[in-house]
């Protein structure tokens, strides 16, 4: 087959079994909220800090994979067929750049009782400017991720029901009911519901793998027909230059760049105890690694269904290839159906009360209403959310460029906020000053590159150079201006007195065993 | 003072575990079959059953290091460790 024509829609039973799946979200948002506690700005944005492993684990899941999963990624492992399983390594780097900075920003977020990213920007430089940058650049980054919810159900309901319904229709639809319950139950809905969502998302994602590569005679005979329609698509690219830049380079842009998400900065802030926030991370390695192979594998079987889908299209290839089998496999096709809602319900919800906290948070308290209460807060969180979510379902009604472009540009300007979290963290002489200038240079540099055109210089994309001369500027400013020493005493004080103190109990800790044997000697 | 918790304190910064890091993900870039597919084993591509081994070792060394190279704050904070 050689064309996406012959796909059917779903009929009245795939929309009937959705609406039971949104009123099962309602349902979730009711029982949380009938719980207590959503009437702080600490319960509505993060649950009051109790989140415990299983349900962070499906929180940081459901964020993670979004309707990219359903359709961004499937479309890029089209594109370039079985290279795309560098993805899992891609995946994987996240986990490794979000180890570099959570042990030591959980402690601190505990101590210092941080709502959101910026707070530790703010508190570890004493900056409010640098705060509102920070908030601002998250916002505006995270902005396009919610667009590619917005956008990704639209993709759902014309690719899985073949027109039938339309694409506006599915983004009203769907967000209503979300923006329901995260409006009524804040984080503990948004998370109580990604438990149902992150086992639907990895229940349906998996079951289309199989169902797919099991149609077409198994994975090694997938492979051969793809070797024979196109071997271009099974071969390693034949540049080294290419395999470095698009490949190695690109797992270090999302260790860097997806690490940097508010709503996995937040996920740290909102664990009960660093063991809960230690085994949901080891929970989602292997899963990560599951849910890109499954990635991988629809997208070879579409190299061997489809041929010359262009970019948007591709972006479509599970609805595609499902549609022309729904008659036979109606239910499969109704549980991924379900299972792509579900994710991009998961992560716009997710997103959206991460970016209501940030509007609420950064700007309107530190900006307008410094001594608003807590409850006046949580308030003016939920008309936020609201606001926001109309205005990004107003920008992704037209879809503008592919999901994957959109996830790369996003990706490129958040790693630009990875070096400041990083030293600040870990070097006590890293400035006020520094962090401003790694990311002024950073961020400037990015967009020039953008807006010029200018796609690398070298083997570098703009994210990585941009990400490049911010490392030079932190680095060299830090070490080539005078410091303050009112500033280096708090720093060093506040922070950095915490940790000094903990290896201190710890060696005390280790010695004493051997002091007592000296003594019974 | 706090009473010291039972397990050492431990944190995954430090350059051996960045090293592996570095090493695991080299591993899985497949620099040594540019341009070609072949051979096969078991009607697979060489080449991606290799990527995937260093994926696999990648995500267990991760899991290995969140597992067994971060405690912290039982350290600082009023927490039990496990």
């Amino acid at each position: 087959m050689s064309g996406p024509a012959e796909t059917v829609g779903l009929g009245f039973g795939a929309l009937v079994l959705l609406s039971v799946y949104l009123l099962s979200n309602l349902l979730i948002g009711f029982f949380a909220y009938r719980s207590g506690g959503t009437w702080t700005a600490r319960d509505y944005f993060l649950g009051g800090k109790t989140t415990g492993a299983l349900v962070l684990f499906f929180a940081m899941l459901a964020t993670k994979f979004s309707g990219n999963t359903f359709f961004g990624l499937p479309g890029q492992a089209y594109r370039i067929g079985l290279m795309s399983v560098l993805l899992v390594p891609f995946l994987v780097a996240i986990a490794v750049g979000f180890l570099s900075y959570a042990p030591r920003l959980y402690v601190l977020s505990k101590k210092y009782d941080y709502l959101t990213p910026a707070d530790f920007y703010a508190d570890r430089f004493q900056s409010r400017p640098l705060r509102l940058i920070v908030a601002c650049f998250l916002i505006l980054s995270v902005i396009p991720y919610l667009m590619i919810q917005a956008t990704g159900m639209g993709h759902a309901f014309v690719g899985f029901t073949n027109g039938q319904y339309s694409f506006t229709s599915g983004v009203v639809y769907i967000s209503a009911v979300m923006l329901a319950y995260v409006l009524l139950s804040g984080w503990r809905g948004v998370v109580w519901a990604e438990v149902l969502q992150g086992s639907l998302l990895l229940g349906s994602i998996v079951i289309a793998a199989v169902v797919l590569v099991a149609s077409e005679g198994g994975l090694a005979h997938v492979i051969q027909q793809a070797v024979r329609v196109a071997p271009e698509k099974v071969a390693v690219v034949d540049s080294y230059g290419t395999l470095t830049r698009s490949f190695f380079l690109y797992a270090l842009v999302f260790a860097l760049g997806g690490s940097m998400y508010p709503q996995i900065i937040q996920s740290v802030y909102a664990a009960k105890t660093e063991a809960d926030l230690r085994r949901s991370v080891v929970m989602m390695i292997p899963n990560y690694i599951l849910i890109m192979l499954c990635v991988v594998l629809i997208g070879l079987v579409g190299v061997v269904r489809f041929h010359g889908l262009g970019t948007i299209q591709a972006d479509q290839i599970l609805g595609l290839l499902l549609g022309q089998q729904a008659e036979s496999l109606y239910w499969v096709v109704v549980l991924v159906f379900i299972g792509a809602a579900a994710a991009i319900m998961s992560t716009a919800a997710g997103v959206l009360l991460t970016l209501s906290s940030m509007v609420t948070h950064d700007l309107y308290r530190h900006c307008f209403r410094l001594n608003a209460s807590e409850d006046e807060i949580a308030r003016a969180g939920r008309i936020f959310t609201v606001l926001l979510l109309v205005l990004v379902m107003g920008l992704s009604l037209q879809p503008m460029t592919t999901l994957w472009q959109l996830t790369i540009i996003k990706f490129e300007f958040l790693m630009q906020l990875y070096l400041p979290l990083i030293m600040g963290l870990y070097w006590p002489r890293f400035t006020r000053r520094a962090a401003f200038a790694g990311i002024g240079v950073g961020t400037l540099s990015v967009t020039a590159m953008l807006l010029a055109g200018w796609k690398q210089v070298l083997i570098f994309d703009a994210g990585l150079v941009g990400f490049l001369l911010n490392a030079v500027a932190c680095v060299g400013v830090a070490l080539l201006t005078p410091t303050n020493a009112a500033e280096q005493r708090r720093v060093r004080e506040r922070f950095f007195s915490l940790f000094d103190r903990a290896h201190v109990i710890q060696e005390k800790s280790t010695k004493r065993p051997c002091l007592s044997i000296h003594l019974s000697q | 003072m706090q009473k010291p918790p039972q397990a050492s304190l431990r944190e995954p910064a430090r350059a051996w575990i960045w090293a592996t890091f570095a090493v695991l993900l080299f591993m899985c870039v497949p620099y040594g079959f540019v341009g070609t597919y072949q051979p096969l084993v078991f009607g697979l591509p060489l080449w991606f059953l290799l990527t995937l081994l260093g994926s696999f070792l990648l995500g267990g060394f991760t899991m290995y290091v969140a597992f067994r190279h971060w405690r912290l704050a039982a350290f600082i904070l009023d927490e039990e460790t496990d």
